[in-house]
């Protein structure tokens, strides 16, 4: 095997309220290899937004990293110092935020920001490479040259979506995470959005990690898929063995509620008559045994190890592949 | 759904609304925006009828009309074949009692300063129902329609408490406390996440079984039209581009624009989806003359007819109806 | 399957929450205000100053009842007939009758609160009124009364005070808290406008409106319960203007002769004569009511605080 672009094993972050600290990322250990894509699947508050956050040595004044390490290129993210983390940021790792509106500034032209990003990060590079690179950036995601000299605001949602990819590039990163970068956008401007993100990602050999609520978008674009829940991850795997076979609970729902255009419409009769919605904090047990239909008297009790049921293809779940 | 010759409980004939320059939700140009351009649809009673289509497409101002918050510029609106535009007093009273709304934003639409028992009650108390003792049992029981259970657990608490689809489910519940005839969804699973949309979908689909409530779903899903409507409208910038039975409008769409979003679509790597590709990747300029809206993206237009004037719906088979020239 | 109807209705956003606790969402409200307000240096200061004064209203009626010599109006020491420096008898001396100035300060106290609480009240409760229904109303209505806002607005409040007062001869106290409150309410009507321009389009404004909700009862049930605690706010520093504004009459000689407010004992002073002879006489309402307005004015700075969004922002969200 290769050794793994990012390699992250057993990383634990919490948050400091006035009650003590509150588990964020619980115990989640996972690779992205170059040229792979990794999406992070689970509902708001899953943790999954934390991990991006302290890969990037961005997390809250508040979130402490309790134990685990996160191997990126040979060194340990979370023990490097806060100036070498800088070096690394936008250069080595960079992000594309969901908010595109607020991450460009509405008084300079999208080149100018562009270009500005460059040179912070690569002062050495002539003018005239600075203007190539921005021009082939644009070309990248797919913005005409003729726009290269409007401002914020006179480009739709999508179009502003694909600067901010631009801007996320301009350093030649080998790592991108990308914290639900379509969200808030039409469906065929997703789309196109998630479409330029596939491309580059394999044209430019890039490891990806794909911040999502929503499997669909992620079964999309992604090779492999980690299903997060209450700050654990409970199944990892191939993207084809996570839908084609879901071992946990959990995911098998995600996949149900996966809404298909078949010709024979989903069944709506109700499957599911839960509303424990967002989860109870587990005391212990199984953070889902109070939604899980299988739950049983063990999973109230204790953890659940990781079960492989393949080489690649980890489910948390005691009873996974059990024939249940 | 057979339903020719059933009248329809609620018809938009004509129904066109422009925002103006200065008080609109759009306008940052001086000219006017056409947020509905002449919408003509029906909605036959305990059908579900989606409304799809991208944002500022005019979907949630269809819905607005519907219920009073805003009134047309022209055409008519009309429930039971009585007109509904413009009520005042009593008339809207009785109006309110039958058409209900389910808003987008669960964290926008509840009162903070509002108990769950107070949200739900309020409807009640508005409309003089019942005394103390009848008004707490029939908010319960919307609190377990709306799938609260058990609804003693959520009366005294606040919705900063509660999580997203708790909430929505809380506004579903508010909606139907007074038992309407006539339900608006208007986006209610956007702002959830998947697994909670789905049930949210789920009880809406039982609630149209059990109590027959009709519905407008509005959504920019078409899985989510495809999977809970019986008959779905396509709407682009304020005009209606195809409309038919679910089944038929997304399994075998007419219009390039329906096409081109069910291309947009997310397939989950599964192929045996064929491609229409009806999108153009560089835009046409906008005609300066009357022109099919779609035209500047559509990758099927005609040159000296598209872009020349617009087309009207044309009814092809069993009620599918399409706004093209290519039919 | 049991446990899956087991419903769980604490929200992953707010861990401090005790689930199980349901206070009335006001209470909630407050105790998270106090929590803010109570770090804040300023509003402390403001707070102590607040008390002080409160305990010195309270305690004015002491002195008249311990011998009717001290009573602020009427009482007049029987061996002193002019003004005369603190003494054991007299803590703070006596007036140039004999009055004893230590209980006069305290009476002031009480009628300090008295005219800026009434008066703040007043200009709230009408300035509240007026703004919502101009936002919520929009169109005519909206520009109507902001026009008339405008206009009572650029009016300067204390000449036009002086100018009535001097058409109707004397005034009583009470007509001066209402003239004061009558001039000082559009600042306040423009801001909860202006709250309420932007609560008008709110989903949980429009569901009531779906829900048939008459306009009544969307101003005070949806929209008053919202704009409140900038209310509450700008009633603060309400009350330091109607302090100032009736010390200021009382100074001038236009305030009611028949009570003993501060700007009446500078009066006085005045008057009498003993500006530069009395220290201990025209200081002690001076310092008083230069504090009491910038106990207000820190109170309501500090409360301004509270209602800040990003200083509200306490809870950590994962």
């Amino acid at each position: 095997m290769t050794p793994a672009l990012l390699e992250v094993n057993n990383l634990s972050i919490g948050y400091r309220t006035a009650g003590g600290i509150a588990m964020a990322v619980d115990d989640v250990s996972f690779r992205v290899d170059r040229g792979g894509s990794l999406g992070l699947v689970g509902e708001s508050g899953c943790g999954k937004t934390t991990i991006g956050m302290a890969l990037m040595g961005l997390l809250a004044p508040n979130a402490t990293i309790v134990s685990g390490q996160a191997r990126f290129e040979g060194e340990d993210l979370i023990a490097v110092s806060g100036e070498r983390m800088r070096q690394i940021r936008w250069r080595r790792i960079s992000m594309i935020f969901q908010a595109a509106m607020n991450a460009l500034n509405p008084v300079h032209r999208v080149q100018d920001q562009i270009s500005e990003a460059i040179i912070t990060h690569e002062p050495d590079l002539s003018g005239h490479a600075v203007a190539h690179r921005t021009r082939s950036l644009f070309d990248l995601v797919k913005i005409p040259e003729s726009r290269l000299q409007d401002y914020p605001h006179q480009f739709s949602g999508g179009m502003r979506q694909r600067v901010i990819i631009a801007m996320a590039l301009a350093c030649n990163p080998s790592l991108i995470i990308a914290d639900e970068p379509t969200t808030a956008l039409d469906v065929i401007v997703q789309n196109q959005i998630l479409s330029a993100i596939g491309t580059f990602q394999k044209e430019m050999n890039l490891g990806m990690i794909f911040i999502s609520h929503d499997l669909a978008v992620v079964a999309d674009v992604c090779t492999h898929i980690g299903v997060m829940y209450a700050g654990r991850m409970v199944e990892y795997g191939s993207r084809q063995e996570v839908l084609d076979c879901p071992g946990h609970p959990y995911t098998r729902m995600l996949v149900g509620s996966l809404l298909t255009l078949s010709d024979q419409p989903a069944d709506l009769s109700g499957i599911f008559v839960t509303n424990g919605e967002n989860g109870a904090a587990a005391t212990g047990g199984c953070p889902l045994n109070l939604i899980c239909p299988d739950a049983t008297v063990v999973c109230r009790r204790e953890q659940a190890g990781w079960v492989d049921l393949t080489g690649t293809h980890r489910v948390r779940c005691p009873y996974a592949g059990k024939g249940r | 759904m057979d339903t020719a010759g059933i009248a329809p409980l609620l018809s938009m004939t004509d129904v066109t609304k422009v925002y103006h320059a200065g008080q609109s939700l759009f306008g940052k140009t001086g000219s006017p925006v056409v947020a509905l351009d002449h919408i003509s649809l029906e909605i036959n009673p305990g059908e579900i009828f989606g409304l799809v289509g991208e944002s500022g497409s005019g979907k949630t101002t269809a819905s607005r009309l519907i219920v009073g918050l805003e009134t047309p510029d022209g055409g008519r609106i009309q429930l039971d074949g009585q007109n509904i535009v413009g009520l005042k007093g009593r008339a809207r009273l009785e109006f309110t009692k039958q058409v209900q709304v389910i808003f987008q934003d669960p964290y926008q639409s509840l009162n903070a300063h509002f108990s769950i028992f107070d949200t739900v009650c309020e409807p009640l108390i508005i409309h003089g129902l019942g005394d103390r003792v009848a008004r707490r049992v029939r908010v319960c029981e919307a609190l377990e329609t709306a799938g609260l259970t058990p609804p003693e657990m959520y009366l005294e608490r606040y919705p900063h408490q509660l999580s997203g689809g708790q909430r929505q489910r809380v506004a579903i519940a508010r909606a139907m406390v007074l038992e309407p005839r006539f339900l608006i969804a208007d986006e209610p699973t956007s702002m959830l996440d998947a697994s909670i949309s789905f049930q949210i979908f789920q009880l809406l689909n039982r609630l149209r079984e059990t109590f027959g409530v009709t519905m407008l779903f509005i959504t920019h899903s078409l899985a989510a039209a495809r999977n809970l409507c019986d008959r779905v409208g396509v709407i682009y910038r304020g005009r209606l581009v195809e409309q038919g039975s679910a089944q038929e409008t997304i399994m075998h769409p007419r219009h390039p624009y329906t096409k081109a979003l069910l291309d947009a679509h997310p397939r989950f790597g599964s192929s045996g989806h064929r491609r229409f590709g009806t999108l153009l990747l560089t835009e046409r300029p906008r005609p300066s003359t009357d022109h099919c809206l779609f035209y500047p993206r559509c990758g099927l237009a005609v040159d000296n007819t598209c872009n020349l004037q617009a087309p009207t719906l044309k009814t092809l088979d069993a009620g599918h109806r399409v706004s093209c020239f290519l039919f | 399957m049991t446990d899956a109807n087991l419903p769980s209705p604490k929200t992953g956003t707010t861990p401090g929450m005790a689930a199980g606790r349901a206070l009335p969402h006001w209470v909630d409200r407050f105790l998270g205000g106090w929590r803010v307000y109570r770090k804040n240096t300023i509003g402390r200061i403001g707070m102590a100053l607040l008390v002080l004064f409160a305990l010195m209203a309270t305690t004015s009626f002491i002195p008249q009842w311990v011998d009717p010599m001290y009573h602020p109006m009427t009482g007049v020491d029987p061996q002193i007939s002019y003004s005369t420096g603190p003494s054991l008898r007299h803590w703070l001396g006596t007036d140039f009758i004999g009055r004893d100035i230590f209980s006069q300060l305290l009476a002031g106290a009480r009628i300090a609160f008295m005219v800026g609480i009434s008066s703040a009240l007043i200009s709230i409760l009408f300035g509240t009124t007026i703004g919502m229904v101009a936002g919520y109303a929009g169109k005519h209505t909206d520009l109507i009364l902001m026009r008339l806002a405008d206009m009572i607005m650029v009016m300067p409040t204390l000449l036009v005070v002086l100018l009535l007062s001097a058409l109707f001869g004397q005034l009583n106290i009470w007509i001066i808290v209402l003239m004061i409150a009558l001039f000082r309410w559009p600042g306040v009507a423009r801001v909860i406008r202006s709250q309420t321009l932007s609560l008008r389009h709110r989903p949980f404004i429009e569901a009531a409106r779906v829900a048939g909700a008459s306009h009544l009862r969307i101003i005070f049930r949806h929209i008053l319960p919202n704009v409140m605690p900038l209310a509450l706010l700008y009633m603060t520093f309400r009350v330091t203007s109607a302090i100032i504004i009736e010390a200021a009459l009382a100074f001038l000689g236009f305030g009611d002769p028949g009570t003993v407010s501060w700007g009446m004992m500078l009066q006085w002073v005045w008057k009498t004569g003993h500006m530069f002879q009395a220290p201990y006489w025209m200081l002690p309402p001076g310092i008083c009511i230069s504090l009491i307005t910038m106990a207000f004015y820190m109170t309501g700075r500090a409360m301004d605080d509270v209602l800040d969004p990003r200083l509200r922002e306490e809870e950590t969200t994962p």
